[in-house]
């Protein structure tokens, strides 16, 4: 009896041991799984925040350009052209009806060119249209505008069907790309420009490439491409936010070319 | 411990029993789709509980139930290991498949040759035990990684996973001595069947119930 009785004393620490154990295993799992979970959202908020800074940040470096652009079209185009047309309507003379006549269609030609040259200044000043257009669309307006310098041949291509992305993703990848055109223009000495996008069915992938004077991206990767504040550095760091990947492939007189992969 | 008293304990064990398997059934809609398994797995065993039930108490052949342990542990662990299938992704889903038969196979060869159909099959029991533990394991270790609910109480395999990890271990470690006692001490050995069995029974179905109605939404 006294043997039973032991044995069962002894069944019953053990068991209730295996069941205090057990139990302390599953507080201490869901105390884990919470703390991890409220690290993890706020994590997730850390990251939204950053998102939004540098989608509105996109915005403004944006509308600078768009600004940049409007006050040199004035200075350098519009400007011009008015300036030319004060000049003939100085020139015209009482007495010269026949000289007159051709200064005064010159300067209506002018002033025409100066009107429609303003119309499309005018569409540019509204910096929203980023969000309307395609993004081909408001690339194809960004190469226009670097072709009218005269300076560069560029040109765009689409494969595949160009097919829905996100207007906050859309804006930081025109944005970026805006960013190498500007690194094009004053750094590769380039002739040519080419712009590519690529639409698969669950990717979508931006090639910008330029026939320049390139550089040794091999070299400069590992000191400060993904560093972020540098302009490469901005590139790497805002595709990582919208979830893409961002690549560049240059050598010293071969050109450049960037990569920019986004899943759909 | 008296057989009035084992008997009222088991008749609470076939209420929980068919509790869960109502659970399982009226909230159907809320739960993966899967989960109609469960269903199944609790269909049968509230078969086979009774039919031991029966054969307990009200046949000639009394305390002769074991033979029906050999044909059920396996048809349990296969059902079970379907749920996890189920479940999981990835290489494991594939190694939780692949255990089914090599389980039954065992479960046959044991039968046959170890533990025969008028002994306590603990063997099969034992294995089934460290397979399901594994899993459950996997599932704990894999819910922890994801950390992808908000609310764990409002996730049907935590709880069910959670009963898994109580009953278990406790049944391992109950199965270890149990063949044993039966030959030297088989009054101790219902007293502790009775207590450690049913508590853990009540624990394990009460557990999958609450896991089945978790998902119950308040209607607005």
């Amino acid at each position: 009896m006294y043997d039973q009785k032991e044995e069962i004393a002894l069944i019953v620490i053990c068991g209730t041991s295996l069941m205090l154990l057990l139990t302390v295993f599953i507080l201490l799992f869901i105390f884990f799984y919470r703390k991890k979970y409220n690290q993890y959202q706020q994590e997730i908020t850390r990251m939204q925040e950053i998102y939004q800074q540098e989608l509105l940040k996109s915005q403004l470096e944006i509308r600078e350009q768009t600004l940049h652009y409007i006050s040199q079209e004035i200075h350098d185009n519009i400007g011009q052209v008015l300036s030319l047309v004060k000049l003939n309507l100085n020139a015209v003379q009482a007495n010269n009806q026949a000289g007159n006549e051709e200064k005064i269609q010159t300067s209506k030609e002018l002033v025409g060119k100066a009107i429609q040259d303003l119309r499309s200044l005018s569409k540019s000043l509204n910096t929203d249209y980023i969000n309307r257009l395609k993004l081909s669309e408001s690339l194809q307006i960004e190469l226009d505008m670097i072709q009218k310098t005269g300076n560069y041949e560029t040109q765009l291509k689409i494969t595949g069907t160009e097919t829905y992305i996100d207007p906050q993703k859309q804006l930081i990848i025109f944005r970026i790309a805006q960013e190498v055109f500007n690194n094009i223009l004053k750094h590769a000495q380039a002739l040519h420009i080419e712009v590519l996008l690529e639409y698969a069915e669950d990717l979508f992938v931006l090639k910008i490439s330029d026939d320049g004077i390139g550089f040794d991206a091999a070299e400069n990767e590992t000191r400060n491409f993904r560093e972020k504040g540098t302009g490469l550095g901005n590139m790497f760091y805002r595709t990582r936010l919208i979830g893409g990947e961002f690549f560049i492939e240059s050598k010293v007189q071969q050109g450049t070319r960037i990569l920019l992969k986004l899943p759909f | 411990m008296s057989g009035e008293t084992s008997k009222l304990l088991y008749e609470i064990y076939l209420f929980i029993l068919a509790i869960s398997f109502s659970a399982s059934i009226i909230n159907r809609v809320n739960l993966p789709p899967y989960y109609w398994l469960f269903s199944l797995l609790l269909g049968l065993s509230i078969i086979n509980e009774s039919l031991a039930y029966y054969l307990l108490y009200y046949s000639h052949s009394k305390q002769k139930t074991y033979f029906l342990y050999h044909f059920f542990i396996p048809v349990y662990y296969s059902i079970l290991a379907c749920v996890y299938y189920n479940y999981f992704q990835g290489l494991i889903k594939k190694t939780v498949l692949y255990s089914i038969p090599v389980f039954i196979g065992f479960n046959i060869y044991l039968s046959i040759f170890v533990q025969k159909l008028d002994v306590v099959n603990t063997y099969s029991f034992m294995i089934m035990t460290v397979l399901v533990m594994g899993m459950t394991l996997y599932f704990f270790y894999e819910l922890f990684v994801k950390n992808q609910f908000p609310n764990l109480w409002r996730v049907p395999f935590f709880w069910i996973n959670t009963g898994n990890l109580f009953f278990y271990p406790g049944m391992f470690f109950m199965m270890s001595f149990m063949n044993v006692l039966i030959q030297d001490n088989p009054q101790l050995l219902n007293i502790l069947y009775s207590v450690i069995n049913r508590t853990l029974n009540y624990m394990l179905y009460s557990l999958f119930t609450i896991g089945f109605l978790c998902t119950i939404r308040k209607k607005k």
